[in-house]
């Protein structure tokens, strides 16, 4: 094979290659938007999440237990911790992506 | 006019008996479930039925589909994750159509209700700690356990751990049953504006179109966000740590 064969495929690879880069680029510019929807909203149903749950944990432990209310206190103070925790985790995974995607 | 909230409510359209005090009546949100599992089944069938190399249109929406909640998977939970991938694609398309067939005017979106949306989550969950445990056995504990973390402080890390991913399962059917109710219930309201204001309300009007144009992207984001939190979960109960 000639130089003269091989170049209009190398011609026609830069292109493509050109053309999938531009493509990914689009990609990736709609990809940030739709994950800067809201992740302040994201992380919110977390903490309420953590709160909810917590509590509905600590109530039905008293009510099983009669030990009302202690375990409800605790359980409310670590289900906060937790719903925090979720959210921080929501947060750092949305940061993650959006640092992949560059 | 009907409320803004009237849209939500259930209705029996095939009243049944009850059985052991609960009623099993055939409702207009069990009437659109079955339309979504209808319409999304007709969807893959009809679209690979004769399929070939260069895709019809009908083909290429199923194979954009398939290759959305795909690669969803592969980025989320890894090549092992690909062998769940019919469930979690038959979830994505329920969760889709659920939320899409709600922006029919007169239809009852059933993704509105916490029922709904929490045995959906409340079934991923089971699910996912269930195979974590078959899995990894007794060492799926371990990922209540934090790496690194000072051994004095455990006996208060692990609880908040083990609370933290008891709560997934709310936090992941909140956020799909809020996002309905909140944006179906704003249309409804501006519409509402809209024919109350005479002239002026031309500009609620303006807001409604608007919001309808919002209301596909949540009612498609949100789908999407349920998978993808769906996909992490089982990444947890797949690789430990």
């Amino acid at each position: 094979m000639t130089d003269d064969d091989r170049e209009p495929f190398d011609d026609f690879d830069r292109r493509l290659r050109d053309a999938r880069g531009g493509e990914r680029s689009r990609d990736e510019r709609s990809g940030e938007r739709r994950l800067n929807y809201g992740p302040g909203l994201q992380a919110g149903v977390d903490v309420v999440a953590g709160v909810a749950g917590g509590t509905l944990i600590g109530w039905a432990l008293d009510t099983w237990l009669e030990t009302a209310p202690v375990l409800l206190v605790v359980f409310l103070v670590l289900g906060s911790v937790a719903g925090l925790r979720n959210a921080v985790r929501t947060l750092q995974k949305l940061a993650r992506d959006d640092e992949e995607r560059g | 006019m009907a409320g803004p909230l009237e849209q939500f409510v259930i209705k029996p359209i095939v009243p049944l008996p009850e059985v052991a005090g609960l009623d099993l009546s055939f409702t207009n949100s069990s009437l659109w479930m079955g339309i979504a599992v209808i319409a999304s089944y007709s969807l893959v069938m009809l679209g690979t039925r004769h399929a070939e190399l260069v895709p019809g249109r009908l083909q290429s929406v199923v194979e954009l589909a398939y290759e959305f909640v795909a690669s969803m998977i592969r980025e989320n939970a890894g090549k092992e994750g690909m062998a769940y991938f019919p469930a979690i694609f038959t979830l994505f398309m329920f969760v889709l159509f659920g939320n899409t067939l709600g922006m029919i005017p007169g239809s009852f979106t059933f993704t509105s209700h916490i029922v709904v949306t929490f045995a959906l989550a409340a079934t991923v969950f089971v699910g996912v700690t269930v195979l974590g445990f078959v899995k990894h056995g007794a060492k799926f504990a371990t990922l209540f356990v934090p790496q690194g973390a000072p051994a004095a402080i455990l006996p208060l890390l692990v609880p908040i751990e083990i609370i933290s991913y008891c709560v997934r399962p709310i936090s992941l059917s909140v956020r799909l049953f809020v996002n309905m109710v909140a944006g179906h219930t704003m249309m409804k309201v501006f519409a509402g504006f809209a024919l109350g204001l005479g002239v002026l309300g031309v500009a609620p009007l303006a807001v409604t179109v608007a919001i309808t144009g919002l209301e596909f992207v949540i009612a498609f984001l949100q789908a999407y966000i349920f998978t993808v939190l769906t996909c992490i979960y089982l990444n947890d109960a797949l690789h430990l740590h």
